[in-house]
């Protein structure tokens, strides 16, 4: 029993991760409806500049947070205006396939400046681990972290977005571009924030990652990217909620598929968990019905 | 558009063929040759002084880009070290060397590639690959060329196959059998638990011939748990089953990459029995920012420790970090020592360069069966002419923040 | 009859240069190996180009024909290659030559990709873009972390299986491992060569290539354009898209048997079978051009051949490679590039015919019907038409039945009139031979979600009857459209067509049994030409299998001529025999309402369902309408049920109406009457 509560907490904390770093995913995907393919390695060069920031420049935890999140912010930014704007109206599959560019780009980039070998991360959750039964369970402070940060990361967004102008106008993007521009809407500055916001949050959604798993290299943010597109489609893809529950929900598979069928056979496990949900609600858990009129 | 493409594939074609026509297919060191194959090859990296005459060309390959770089670069750069020595000491036979890496990014096509690319480049000898799988592919081509091939790191079985392929390290098996010997004969532990990459051919080629040998040393395997290169950050799960298990030691025949978040992570859920690793681990302790004290009784086996004392060590230690800001690994060490190995061969039998890849091919693979070679990674070092070597790995331990004879 | 051969003859020139290009490079390549002047990075290249190219070939198909983003090739690769090399080891060293060897491996490999293509294909029919993508990204990684666990071993005593290890599969000592879990399959013979590797991608360009322009690549297409139009004129969705999908399968399945026999070590490794591979086949097409079969063979090689030329940069080497795809990308796709990049090829000496110019799109590839087409077909002379409806009769005869469509009058007619609609008056006299009903309907309902959307509805249609189906915005019309043609199962009700029940048939079925309809919001396929709207409408009459296509039987070639004579009399018939070969997109508003009907006319209905016919027409063009629609009934005879808010329409040509309103039918009756009720006056005026 203690097990399995183990197995499910640390689960619910690598969900936490996916969530957060899905949120991104499925803000972008929403609002330009691009699959943002380099989100993942966004995250890996927020983790980069935190890492620096707490090791070389020795700022303080939260300064050092605070750098990786501007730099994240702005390199999302650039990205966005140099690599995707100009495909806006081309074909959705064409930005798909920039994204895949400037994901090899900011791999190798990083290769060429961090140098191969892994960094270890040090933790920038001061909170120590909570031990149970005497020490039967252990919930490491990173766990608790991850779980209030997500937590309150998603809260914080549904506030945003249906509460201030801004995040309205995000709305309105996401659901009639054209609309949007006639009611007055920035529909470029509105996308180039959502960019803004996607990609702070990965810089979280690195630092939190790295927290939990403290291995850092140029190809750090790749499988948790993918995993993270995974849930966001799993939860429903524009959906901030679906993000939440599509991450908690693939990181309590994964663990608990490990621990209880195949920790070989996980990979396959999950995937094939996720064709069934997709087989009976097409659209993710939280998607919306999309019904075509006739 | 589609005009725009076929402009555009044919200025590539022409290109392409241009480097076609330029280079010859023959390997032929001579002056006429070299500008165009060093056109091809980009700017060669031995800095030794421009030599006039005929050079060596050793080639080195493995996976400079991609999750697996790490090896790679840590490849390339030893061998880099060993042949700027050995061209400051005079070369081979008084023969300088012109050094090439190439990028296989781990994988089996790509090595291919990164072959034929050196062998239009002139290579003579090949330094690599460096990862297992890219290692069998290249050694089939190699074997067709008779091309003399010594992998630092290809660890599979079936990487040294071909007759004209050798290597540095153990193979898998004669690691994992000497795993479990070692614990057995030294009684570390009875109940045993692995954890091991299913994805990954050393990992699991370790993990079987453990297995095997475990019975007959009276260990028990009470748990065996699995990951792969999709989800090798949690090892959560895997620990809590280790523990549930009671398992006294944990085998963790993997590189230390993920290795150093196992450590990690059995230290946060308060599971400390006696972790065991094998030549991959070496390194752990060189993670920038690692907490070393997480590593504390980690055992391992390894050939070497970039901490010895020993003179060789030292230098090459030093070296490496001057050129390349980074303590040196296992693999670095492996790959200095397969260029001084080729050193060793080639004045045995008294190569030069201006003999043809298949002469030198087949004078090296006789030669090397009758040198004894003192390098990093083992003293007294012989081969076979099954291409596998003879060595003692050294169990150390981690004390205080480095190794110590586990003696 | 012209445009259409001299269309078909530009489809086969575009795809012989396809052919000859790969031929053109082949021999060159081959004449640089026999010289000795190519070095061995290139020779190494050359059967990995090939690869790729069918790689790209066969997620074209996928991807640019069937519409369905696939992020999972790499895992049908990946099947074909291990089940091809197992077939190898198994065999090797034993007595059969290595040709049969490797040509029992291409079956093997192709036929165990087909299946997990077609398995893998089943959620093709459920789920729709980057649902499907992330199932299809889901089904590749769960083959590479199965056959990194999968252990297979052959001994005396048979097959050994095991998902543990080598230890658990039991073999014997004598016993050879095959597949040793993640250490793959080691010493696959290398069988794998540039002639093999060319003659395999010419055939599959050959199968994709002569599949697209075939009666089934037709009906892939169709659907991926608008899959409820397809429905509604008899196409089977799940049918064709699944096709697609497994023939695509069974050619990534070939490139992976390729390249398994290309290397003597096979690993399941995420370089080559994980999703980034996928996600590199992807690029070549969407590079190449979606749907554009030569460019994306063309992107495979650039991409293949681009970072293995650019090994002298070392270190910034895969640096350089991003910079290049993402410019590559913005110079291919971006709009403000593109007008760049015109501009600029309109001042170099060899630019290109104007009208080309939105070859970009993604139309299917060897086919353009683009607007400087369309004028050529001008010059169609009434000589030939005459020609033509002669022909029509023997077309007429080998196309089997039109179900119920009184064929031979239909062609009297045109020949006799074939300049068009304005086919004199026809005042509406309903069916003189007998008074039969055409479709009866009993008490339909339907409710969503509590709301009777329709309730109750029952009429009765004539035979050669002009029926109006008019009511307030929201009172059900287009719903009782949407039940009658099988888009929407009834609650309760009954219906019957000709005498025949259909209630809640399938829409292909409803289809077969006779009836057609158009919509309210136009729906073509848009990236057809005008030609194959109206032929992919005649699918279900002129059968032949996609075998046929692709081998170009006899029978294909004279079902094809049969349906472009007959679809060529249709469009006469509504004046868009001159811009056949158009784009179906690219024809105005009127026009396309024109082809709807046309298309609808094809499947040879028996009552055609009209919605809102009328809507966004100047009076003069409603006035051309209600002459179609006479002429329609009065020439083929047909039944038409019409939605129409056009008062002027709806009383100059309706026999009889049905108004609805909330859902139940207000009044039915003779047009006159109805129209002068001032329940309905009320119902529309409002109180």
């Amino acid at each position: 029993m203690m097990s399995f509560v183990s197995y499910f907490l640390s689960g619910v904390s690598l969900g936490s991760v996916y969530a957060i770093i899905a949120l991104g995913y499925t803000m972008v995907y929403g609002i330009a409806k691009m699959l943002n393919f380099a989100h993942g390695d966004i995250l890996m060069v927020g983790a980069y500049v935190a890492f620096l920031g707490l090791n070389s420049l020795g700022l303080p935890i939260p300064l050092a947070t605070l750098l990786a999140m501007v730099t994240c912010t702005l390199l999302g930014i650039i990205i966005e205006r140099a690599a995707y704007k100009p495909l806006r109206q081309a074909n959705s599959l064409s930005v798909l396939i920039t994204a895949i560019g400037v994901s090899y780009l900011l791999q190798n980039l990083a290769l060429l400046l961090f140098g191969a070998n892994p960094k270890s991360f040090s933790s920038f959750v001061p909170v120590g681990a909570v031990r149970f039964a005497d020490g039967a369970l252990t919930i490491s402070g990173e766990t608790l972290v991850t779980i209030a940060a997500c937590v309150i990361i998603v809260a914080g967004l549904i506030h945003f977005i249906n509460h201030t102008k801004a995040g309205q106008a995000m709305l309105a993007v996401s659901e009639d571009k054209g609309a949007a521009t006639l009611m007055g809407v920035d529909v470029n500055r509105t996308i180039a924030l959502t960019f803004a916001i996607g990609s702070a949050l990965a810089s979280i959604g690195g630092i939190l990652l790295c927290s939990a798993y403290p291995t850092l290299t140029p190809t750090t943010g790749a499988m948790p990217g993918i995993k993270a597109f995974v849930a966001a489609v799993l939860g429903g893809i524009g959906s901030i909620p679906g993000a939440f529950i599509g991450g908690i929900l693939l990181g309590i598979l994964e663990n608990l598929s490990k621990a209880y069928i195949s920790s070989k056979l996980s990979d396959a496990i999950v995937f094939s968990v996720l064709i069934i949900v997709l087989l009976v609600r097409p659209t993710g858990i939280l998607g919306k019905k999309i019904m075509e009129k006739v | 558009m589609k005009k725009a493409l076929s402009l555009l594939v044919g200025a590539v074609m022409a290109l392409s063929l241009c480097a076609c026509g330029s280079s010859g297919s023959a390997p032929a060191p001579t002056e006429a040759a070299k500008a165009p194959t060093a056109e091809a090859a980009g700017e060669a990296k031995a800095d030794a002084p421009a030599a006039d005459g005929p050079v060596w060309k050793i080639g080195g390959q493995g996976p400079l880009t991609g999750g697996a770089a790490i090896y790679g670069i840590a490849v390339v750069n030893g061998a880099e070290i060993a042949i700027e020595e050995i061209n400051q000491n005079g070369g081979i036979n008084g023969y300088q060397i012109e050094y090439q890496k190439a990028d296989d990014e781990h994988d089996q096509e790509k090595a291919i590639n990164a072959y034929n690319s050196l062998k239009d480049w002139g290579m003579h000898f090949l330094v690599g690959p460096t990862t297992s799988s890219p290692t069998i592919a290249v050694g089939t081509e190699a074997e067709a060329d008779n091309l003399f091939m010594i992998t630092p790191s290809g660890s599979a079985v079936d990487c040294t196959a071909p007759k004209n392929v050798f290597r540095v390290c153990f193979s898998d098996p004669a690691q994992g059998a000497k795993s479990a010997q070692y614990i057995g004969t030294h009684k570390l532990a009875e109940k045993v638990g692995v954890i091991y990459d299913s994805s990954d051919v050393y990992s699991t080629g370790i993990y079987e011939s453990f297995a095997s040998e475990a019975p007959g040393q009276g260990l028990e395997i009470v748990a065996t748990e699995e990951f792969t290169s999709e989800s090798n950050k949690n090892f959560s799960v895997q620990l809590q089953k280790m523990k549930d298990a009671g398992a006294e030691l944990v085998f963790l025949p993997f590189y230390y990459t993920e290795a150093s978040l196992v450590l990690t992570q059995a230290a946060s859920m308060d599971f400390k029995p006696i972790f065991f690793g094998c030549d991959g681990m070496d390194g752990i302790l060189n993670v920038e920012n690692f907490d070393t004290s997480l590593a504390e009784g980690l055992m391992l086996l390894t050939p070497f420790a970039a901490d010895a004392t020993d003179d060789l060590t030292v230098s090459f230690v030093k070296n490496y970090q001057d050129s390349y800001g980074e303590t040196p690994n296992q693999f670095a060490a492996d790959a200095y020592d397969a260029v001084y190995i080729i050193k060793a061969a080639a004045e045995k039998a008294n190569l030069n360069p201006e003999m043809s890849v298949s002469e030198l091919g087949d004078a090296m693979q006789k030669a090397i069966t009758e040198i004894e070679v003192d390098g990093l990674t083992g003293s007294g070092m012989t081969w076979n002419e099954g291409g596998d070597v003879d060595k003692e790995p050294k169990a150390v331990v981690i004390e205080n923040g480095a190794y110590a004879s586990a003696e | 009859m012209s445009t259409v051969q001299s269309e078909r003859q530009k489809v086969f020139r575009n795809n012989l240069i396809t052919y000859a290009l790969v031929i053109a490079a082949y021999l060159c390549a081959e004449a640089f190996l026999l010289s000795g002047h190519m070095t061995s990075l290139m020779k190494g290249l050359l059967v990995p180009l090939c690869t790729y190219s069918i790689m790209a070939v066969s997620l074209n198909l996928v991807v640019g024909i069937s519409g369905e983003l696939s992020l999972g090739h790499a895992g049908f690769m990946c099947v074909g290659a291990f089940a091809s090399a197992t077939w190898s080891m198994l065999m090797k060293g034993g007595s059969m030559p290595n040709g049969v060897i490797f040509l029992i491996a291409i079956l093997i490999g192709a036929s165990f990709a087909a299946l997990s293509g077609f398995l893998i294909g089943i959620p093709v029919l459920r789920l729709k873009g980057d649902y499907l993508a992330i199932v299809t990204l889901a089904f590749g990684e769960i083959i590479k972390n199965i056959i990194n666990a999968l252990y297979f071993g052959i001994d005396e005593n048979g097959l050994h299986f095991s998902l543990k290890d080598t230890m658990a599969m039991g073999l014997s000592p004598e016993g050879t491992v095959i597949i040793k879990g993640a250490q793959g399959i080691t010493g696959t013979p290398k069988l794998s060569t540039f002639t093999m590797g060319t003659i395999l991608l010419l055939l599959s360009l050959f199968i994709v290539l002569n599949m697209v322009n075939s009666r089934t690549g037709r009906a892939i297409m169709a659907i991926r354009d608008n899959r409820i139009a397809a429905e509604s004129i008899g196409l089977n969705p799940a049918r064709y898209k699944l096709l697609a999908f497994t023939v695509s399968a069974a050619i990534a399945g070939v490139g992976g048997v390729l390249y398994a026999h290309n290397l003597s070590s096979l690993q399941a490794l995420p370089k080559n079978f994980g999703y980034n591979q996928s996600i590199m086949i992807l690029v070549f097409v969407v590079l190449g051009g979606i749907g554009n079969i030569r460019g994306s063979v063309i992107a495979a090689v650039i991409l293949t051949l681009l970072p293995e030329l650019l090994r002298f940069m070392n270190d910034y080497r895969m640096l350089i490679y991003a910079v290049v795809l993402i410019l590559m990308m913005l110079f291919t796709s971006a709009p403000s590039w593109k007008a760049a990049r015109e501009s600029l090829l309109l001042r170099l000496p060899f630019r290109r015919k104007e009208g080309q110019e939105n070859e970009a799109q993604p139309i299917q590839e060897s086919k353009a019907p683009d607007g400087s087409a369309g004028s050529a077909a001008q010059p169609e002379t009434a000589a030939d038409q005459k020609s033509e409806s002669e022909g029509m009769v023997q077309g007429g005869n080998s196309s089997g039945n039109i179900s119920g469509n009184p064929a031979e009058n239909y062609s009297a007619n045109t020949a006799g009139n074939s300049s068009g609609n304005n086919s004199g008056d026809s005042s509406g006299n309903p069916a003189a031979e007998g008074r039969r009903s055409m479709l009866e309907t009993d008490a339909l309902s339907i409710s969503f979600g509590g709301l009777k959307a329709v309730d109750n509805f029952s009429v009765s249609i004539e035979k050669k009857e002009l029926y109006g189906l008019i009511g307030p915005n929201g009172a059900g019309k287009t719903t009782v459209f949407n039940i009658l043609t099988g888009v929407y199962k009834p609650d309760s009700g009954r219906i019957l067509l000709d005498g025949e029940p259909v209630t809640a048939l399938s829409c292909e079925d409803i289809s077969r049994k006779g009836i057609a309809r158009t919509f309210q919001n136009i729906r073509l396929f848009s990236a057809l030409s005008v030609l194959d709207n109206v032929k992919a409408g005649l699918h279900n009459h002129y059968v032949y299998s996609t075998l046929d296509g692709i081998l170009r039987t006899k029978k294909f070639r004279r079902m094809e001529q049969a349906m472009d004579r007959k679809a060529m009399e249709l469009l006469r018939v509504f004046e868009l025999d001159g811009c056949a070969t158009w784009r179906a997109s690219n024809l105005p508003y009127g026009q396309q309402r024109k082809l709807e009907i046309a298309r609808a006319l094809a499947t040879g209905p028996k009552l055609l369902l009209l919605d809102e016919p009328a809507a966004g027409m100047n009076p003069n063009e409603t006035e051309e309408l209600m002459d179609t629609i006479r002429m329609l009934r009065d020439r083929f005879d047909m039944t038409i049920l019409l939605i129409e808010h056009d008062m002027k329409l709806v009383s100059g040509i309706c026999d009889r109406l049905t108004v609805l309103n909330f859902g139940q039918v207000l009044k039915q009756g003779n047009t006159g009457d109805v129209m002068h009720d001032p329940e309905v006056v009320k119902a529309y005026l409002g109180d």
